[in-house]
């Protein structure tokens, strides 16, 4: 059932019956009541520049002689320090026990849009070094999959161990490799001294009751707890959850902004276990679970006033940008990247793969749907076999209104991963795969991560526009900005596949700046913002004793993804069949709609069109018909251009133009056991980006005008920006742009997806009232094969939307899906609400 | 005649903890002595009895920073306290009506702070204080049956005043709408035309001695007690997880409530007691059944069953009564809170209809999990407590309406003179008093023994003879035994690291006292010094003897802390070599203070013995070097004994 607010939420509670599987424990219901509540407060948190820098700590000459390694591991250790003095926790709420908590610790609010607190280590000359080169100790990309297992396993002693036996192996203090090691030292060192100040905090806790109440008796085991793990290995559920908790809280402070893995498999053996051994019951373990999902979702902002913006120029700096971070901030206010990935088959080598699916993959679904909370989000895999009754979780949860979990096909993407990436992928690898901070399927535990884009419309335009884009032609620039070849203007094309060939040759180009950005700047971010405690958690570090930054992890996988796929598909189709096909007007005279941005645009340079032709034009290709309504014709042209994208990534890469660098690369980072090799993913998505991305995009071929948002990740367009969305007729409202479900899923069903190893997510918006066994039909079609190989699902009536904007505080649990997790719509900058309001609606 | 028994006035508290003006003047549990036989008294002991006269003064502050806005606070706070603490004048009475003038006009003055004190409307953080915010303190939500924009109506502090003479309400709160805005200027050489703190508005009220209003029923005939169970609902509490300055407060909800007397007065008697739930003559409930004093407390064994009254009736709706905790596992009759509502008569509107009601004022400890609840869960809930029941039918038919209101948080009373209400506000938390000697000055060195002081440890230790072993010992039995002839010890389980580090347990309360102390060491003193001083001989494995410290969060890497093992001197007793390694610390001069923690009484007692042979030259030098005068002692000796617990004991003698 979905809630729009937070009181229809407790309401429906009220009336339900004692054991009714809607209603939480009495337990998880206190806490998520103080949860909302600081929802809608301002959050405690350190002030600007609290934590300082090293050296106002550290005042010798010794600590500033250390390398940029050992300084970042130390001012970890000593943040963690000033995060448990007893000033800092009443002040800044850096930690906090609700006595009713089975899982304790904080989580900083540093989401990816508010930026984060953390102590500077750089020199002076280093920062300004750094800064003209767009790093500084803000730019972690976290973004990755930490293998919270080794933790599990091998608790922080036993890690410190390793790295100490590494050390003695080196001898020498001032080699790389060992600073290396010291770095993870004193960061774990770090996390011990912050463990145990909570382990502190909840004995005091617990001293404020009476021995005899059950919050005493819990307080005091939840300190026992934190005195064993994470320092010593994980021997029960309670024990491995709570270290999962805290580590990703460890991980967050220090800047690494990251997801949890897949859940369900880390746990099931101590679940299975403890059960076992009579030690748990499975309503305990969903109510550690619940407990757990609400702990993740602890910092929410519903009121934009309460908004902070720490943000710098370099935060979580992209790899091969050259350029300031400045993420789309207003749509990524409450994004931690906390996604949570269940289900799928099991991480092994055999021919026969398996499915994974166990009791936590279940309580985990149970979670996503009766707890209204954007974060966790639930990534879903599901294959061929996947039980129905998964299925039918998954159908009740994403119906619950939480716009997850999202559903990711493993039959498509795990064979990408073992043999789309352009190098070795283990099996087990493949079949582990998790999802990152968005939706991207990393090897979890095992891989560095960064992506970069390839805009299909840029592509476009340059093709239609000799190497020019559109976006400032007749103000700033004649034709437009030029960033490409200049190729033969659109007055000489003579076909389509003429127009095709010239297409292909700017997104050749596309790709060989993207390999060109990685390939040249790989590396330098462990000369200025190394990880080392997210080093300790990943496959191949502590092996190599390199950072994940420097050619530490086991896998690197970077991900071109390309946008406005649709857009592009849709223009496509009208070059082709309106210009070429049935010559209904010229390349030439469509390309002076563009550059007058349909007409709205007065200075145009060449050719002009009187306003009535151009909006003869525009009504024809408005009524052209578009990608993701089952249309083949128009389908097609979308998948020709993934194929296309996909041999471009693949020669770009074995291009001579890159040798030198890759040489140098395999020097600098290859040793003798361990080849360097980056594996490319190719993807689609624009994540948040749909409006930063058409916002420098002129008009397009489809109707489009210019800078208006494109679709988000692999969806059908939104509606023109001059359209409704709701249409009313005889007092009824409906939506202007309604599909059927399954004609949306045809339109994504296409040998080509299998190129696309990083994931194409097509988001779908559904109504209120979508039935149920449709829905669990849709998602059995997908899992058996049907539609890309990642499906969203969002529900909300556009007059919800709009209901929502002019009254917030009434609908403050409308959750939409966002280019990679869950948002409360309420909490989104205007343009990116006016964007989810205009997607097509998809219909039984 | 009659020949009635009056029941004494109670009169207000002004002591701490808690405010006056909340849960005084009330009555006490056991009735005065002429009325102890009195079945009667059970309608007084322990209710909250309102004076005659209320107003409530709403403001806003205008300060430029927490410093002028403690001064703000000071003087309200001394003015209230004058304004109670002031008898009633007999200057300029006639003789005759001296005894008119009762020795009490029983005034309270109650200071609440509104969230706009602490975070604005557009969230700025004013005074640098959200921190402390009572964490339920914010704009009221809107509710079914407002008539006001909450955001427009809050203000930074209410004062709510309340006497039985309505003289005294006036001339108290013309003194704080025209005069503290004055005196602070006065008083801080600010020029009379700055504006610090501005009176919004004033609301006034009344009470009746048979406590009806206009509906002419009984308010809050059912209402909570001091000393039965007004406490533990209304004053904020340390477990209540509120800001540490915050505990003995309450948070004060307040409603301007009109009361549309032309509907009202429309329903037959019967249709009033369906809308309220009880009888209108007697108060008596309209359930079945009833309990407790006089019978006015209802009993509804069936929240659904109509037959107790209807279901949407007013008392129904905000207060079920359930014999189960609800879905938060909280029982309903925890939701309640105390009620101190006054009926109000504000004339006629435009209209020409009476403006009249009632200013609804409650006290809670939690506004969320009483006030809220009780609203938003129960009252105004339609499909409570089942699906079309509506909503409480007193605002359901519109003979209520909310005009006004704001949710305040009334910290606790001042703790001693220099304090003023809400000067909690202002302080640093307290912290453990650091107990150094005044007279003592420089750097302290504290040695901590490690196995049975630090962490209970599980080595060992063969005693040989003649290369057999003889026995094996624990540490415990270590430190009572004794060696016969052509016996040694063998301590070679002692060096196993490994073994150190996964089989050792904690001892938190020694090793929370050791992060304390170097804790304060390296922020205030940083030539002192912590030296781990065990027994043993080298490790076999450094590493993995250090991160058994790490593991329970020591800094073992500071470079304030230092390991010793005395097990690595060759000759002597282990309290004798101990007793080496503190002297060679000593003879740096560095030190004026020297602490042993240890769980061995031979250690300790040879410790001590240091001072009595500590060279002439070494007490010469730390003179020296801390400039010590001729009459004070330059180095001070102290002895903890650790137990198997934990617990320390000085044993200097």
């Amino acid at each position: 059932m979905m809630h729009k607010n937070i009181l229809s939420y407790w309401r429906h509670l009220e009336n339900l019956p004692e054991g009714h599987p809607d209603k939480p424990s009495a337990r998880v219901c206190r806490l998520l009541l103080e949860v909302f509540e600081k929802w809608r407060s301002k959050h405690r948190w350190f002030e600007t520049d609290h934590f300082g820098h090293l050296f106002e700590y550290y005042k010798d000459e010794q600590t500033r002689s250390l390398s940029i390694a050992e300084r970042k591991g130390l001012a970890i250790k000593k943040m963690f320090e000033i995060i448990g003095d007893p000033d800092a926790r009443e002040k800044a709420g850096s930690m906090e026990i609700d006595p009713d908590e089975l899982i304790v610790g904080t989580l900083p609010p540093y989401s990816v849009g508010q930026g984060k607190e953390l102590m500077r280590y750089l020199t002076d000359d280093e920062t300004l070094y750094w800064e003209l080169r767009y790093l500084n100790e803000w730019s972690p990309f976290g973004h990755i999959v930490p293998d919270h297992e080794f933790i599990l396993d091998n608790g922080i002693i036993g890690i410190l161990n390793i790295c100490q036996e590494k050390q003695r192996g080196i001898g020498n203090l001032s080699d790389k490799k060992y600073c290396f090691y010291q770095s993870v030292i004193k960061a774990l060192e770090g996390v011990l001294l912050y463990v145990n100040a909570y382990a502190d905090l909840a004995e005091d806790t617990a001293a404020k009751f009476p021995a005899n109440d059950e919050k005493h008796q819990n307080l005091q085991v939840i300190s026992e707890r934190l005195r064993k793990c994470p320092a010593q290995p994980c021997e029960t559920f309670m024990e491995a959850l709570q270290t999962i908790y805290i580590m990703h809280c460890a991980l967050h402070f220090t800047g690494e902004i990251v997801s949890i893995g897949r859940l369900d498999q880390i746990l099931y053996k101590y679940y299975a276990d403890d059960i076992k051994e009579g030690r748990l019951t499975p309503a305990q373990a969903q109510e550690a679970i619940d407990c757990f999902w609400i702990k993740l979702d602890e910092k929410v902002v519903l009121n934009k006033r309460f908004i902070e913006d720490r943000f710098t120029s370099s935060d979580g700096a992209l790899l091969g940008t050259g350029a300031a971070s400045n993420f789309d901030q207003g749509a990524l206010v409450n994004q931690w990247m906390q996604q949570v990935t269940i289900g799928g088959i099991k991480a092994d080598n055999d021919a026969e793969s398996q499915d994974a699916t166990n009791e936590i993959t279940f309580m985990c679904l149970e979670a996503a749907r009766r707890l209204p909370l954007n974060s966790p989000t639930l990534d879903l895999r599901v294959h061929s076999k996947t039980d129905v009754g998964v299925l039918r979780s998954a159908a009740k949860a994403i119906l619950s209104g939480g716009a997850h979990p999202i559903l990711m096909n493993d039959d498509k993407i795990v064979p990408a991963l073992h043999s789309k990436t352009g190098g070795f992928v283990e099996l087990k690898s493949a079949r582990n795969y998790a999802c990152d901070g968005c939706y991207e399927t990393l090897f979890a535990g095992e891989t560095e991560f960064s992506f970069g884009f390839v805009s299909a419309l840029d592509v476009l335009e340059k093709a239609l526009n000799g190497g020019a884009g559109f976006g400032a032609s007749g103000s700033t620039y004649l034709r437009g900005s030029k960033s490409s070849f200049r190729t033969k203007p659109a007055a000489r094309i003579e076909s389509f596949d003429e127009f095709w060939e010239i297409l292909e040759k700017h997104l050749l180009l596309g790709c060989h700046k993207f390999l060109q950005g990685i390939l040249t700047q790989y590396g330098i971010k462990e000369n200025v913002s190394p990880s080392p405690l997210l080093s300790a958690m990943v496959t191949g570090c502590l092996e190599k004793g390199r950072d994940l930054a420097g050619g530490g992890a086991r896998y690197r996988l970077f991900s071109p993804l390309m946008t406005g796929i649709s857009t592009a598909a849709d223009s496509l189709y009208i070059i082709k069949k309106l210009v070429f096909d049935e010559k209904l007007f010229t390349l030439e005279e469509l390309v002076a709609c563009l550059r007058s941005n349909w007409g709205r645009n007065k200075d145009v340079i060449g050719l002009k069109l009187p306003k009535s032709q151009v909006d003869d034009i525009r009504a024809l290709c408005i009524r052209t018909p578009k990608f993701g309504r089952g249309v083949v014709e128009v389908d097609e042209l979308a998948w020709k251009l993934i194929d296309r994208f996909y041999e471009s990534i693949q020669e770009a890469k074995n291009h001579p133009v890159h040798s030198a660098d890759w040489e140098r690369l395999k020097q600098s980072y290859g040793e003798q056991d361990y080849d360097f090799e980056i594996l490319f993913a190719p993807g689609v998505g624009t994540f948040e980006q749909y409006n930063f991305g058409g916002s420098f995009v002129g008009a397009t071929p489809d109707g489009r005008y210019a800078f208006d948002p494109i679709a988000s990740d692999f969806s059908p367009a939104p509606l023109y920006s001059d359209e409704q969305p709701v249409a009313e007729t005889n007092g009824n409202t409906s939506h202007r742009y309604t599909v059927k479900f399954m004609d949306g899923l045809r339109s994504y069903t296409h040998d080509a997806v299998n190129l696309l190893s990083d994931g194409a997510p097509s988001d779908f918006n559904i109504g209120e009232n979508f039935d149920e066994d449709s829905l669990v039909d849709i998602l059995k079609s997908f899992a058996g094969g049907q539609g890309s190989n990642m499906l969203t699902i969002t529900v909300a009536d556009p007059e919800t939307m709009a209901a929502a904007q002019n009254n917030p505080d009434e609908y403050e649990l409308v959750r939409v899906r966002m280019g990679g997790w869950t948002e409360f719509f309420i909490t989104l900058f205007p343009m990116h609400q006016e964007q989810h309001k205009r997607r097509p609606q998809f219909i039984s | 005649m009659n020949d009635y028994k009056t029941l004494p006035k109670p009169l207000p508290f002004f002591d701490p903890p808690y405010q006056s003006g909340i849960s005084d003047p009330h009555y006490p549990l056991l009735p005065p002595p002429e009325l102890e036989d009195s079945a009667d008294y059970n309608l007084y002991k322990g209710l909250v009895d309102l004076q005659s006269n209320f107003a409530l003064i709403r403001a806003n502050v205008f300060a430029r920073d927490a410093k002028e806005l403690q001064v703000l606070l000071r003087l309200l706070s001394r003015y209230a306290y004058e304004a109670m603490e002031k008898e009633p004048s007999r200057k300029h009475l006639r003789p005759l009506e001296f005894g008119h003038v009762p020795k009490s006009y029983r005034v309270t003055v109650t200071i609440g702070f509104g969230p706009t004190l602490f975070i604005d409307r557009l969230g700025f953080d004013r005074y640098g204080l959200s921190f402390r915010r009572p964490k339920y303190l914010k704009i009221v939500p809107s509710f079914p049956g407002d008539e006001y924009d909450p955001s427009e109506s809050v203000t930074d502090l209410i004062i709510s005043v309340a006497s039985d003479h309505p003289y005294v309400n006036v001339a108290i709160s013309r003194y704080i709408a025209e005069y503290i805005n004055k005196t602070f200027c006065k008083e801080t050489g600010e020029p009379e035309t700055r504006t610090v703190f501005k009176v919004v508005d004033i609301q006034q009220g009344f009470s009746r001695p048979d406590q009806r209003e206009f509906l002419r029923f009984n308010d809050g005939i059912d209402n909570v007690r001091v000393g039965i169970d007004l406490e533990k609902l209304v004053f904020v509490d340390e477990n209540c997880g509120e800001p540490w300055w915050c505990i003995g407060g309450s948070y004060m909800v307040y409603r301007k409530i009109r009361e549309m007397m032309p509907v009202w007065e429309a329903f037959s008697t019967q249709e009033q007691e369906h809308s309220i739930g009880r009888e209108k003559e007697s108060g008596k409930p309209l359930s079945r059944q009833s309990e407790g004093i006089e019978n006015l407390t209802p009993v509804y064994p069936d929240p659904r069953d109509a037959s107790d009254g209807p279901l949407n009736a007013h008392v129904r709706k905000v207060q079920p009564r359930r014999s189960t905790p609800d879905l938060f596992g909280v029982n309903d009759l925890e939701r309640r809170f105390l009620r101190r509502g006054y009926p109000f008569f504000d004339g006629v509107d435009e209209e020409g209809k009476a403006v009249n009601g009632l200013h609804f004022v409650a006290y809670m400890k939690s506004i969320l999990q009483q006030f809220e609840h009780v609203t938003n869960m129960w009252q105004m809930n339609p499909d409570f407590p089942q699906k079309g029941t509506g909503i409480d039918a007193l605002f359901a038919k519109g003979v209520l309406k909310t005009i006004s209101g704001g949710y305040y948080f009334c910290p606790p009373a001042p703790e001693n003179k220099e304090d003023f209400i809400g000067s909690g506000l202002f302080k640093t938390k307290e912290k453990a008093k650091y107990d150094i000697p005044a007279h003592i000055y420089g750097y302290g060195i504290s040695f901590f023994d490690i196995d049975e002081t630090i962490l209970h440890t599980f080595a060992q230790i063969k005693v040989l003879k003649d290369e057999e072993i003889v026995r094996v010992l624990d540490n415990q039995q270590f430190n009572d035994d004794t060696l016969a002839e052509g016996e040694s010890y063998d301590f070679e389980e002692f060096k196993d690291a490994e073994h150190f580090l996964q089989t050792s347990k904690p001892i938190m309360p020694v090793i929370r006292r050791l992060k304390k102390m170097l804790s304060l060491i390296t922020a205030k003193s940083e030539g002192s010094r912590i030296v781990f001083l065990t027994a043993r001989s080298d490790f076999d494995n450094k590493d993995l003897f250090l991160n058994t410290f790490r593991k329970y969060g020591i800094d073992i890497d500071s470079k304030r802390m230092y390991v010793e093992r005395s097990g690595n001197l060759k000759a002597g007793t282990v309290a004798g070599k101990k007793k080496e390694i503190v002297t060679k610390y000593l003879a740096t001069g560095k030190y004026r203070r020297v602490r042993l923690i240890d769980d061995n009484k031979e250690n300790l007692t040879e410790f001590l013995s240091i001072k009595e042979t500590l060279p002439n030259e070494i007490l010469t030098l730390i003179r020296k070097t801390h400039s010590v005068s001729p009459d004070v002692d330059p180095i001070e000796f102290s002895a903890y004994l650790v137990n198997a617990a934990g617990d320390l004991q000085l044993t200097n003698q």
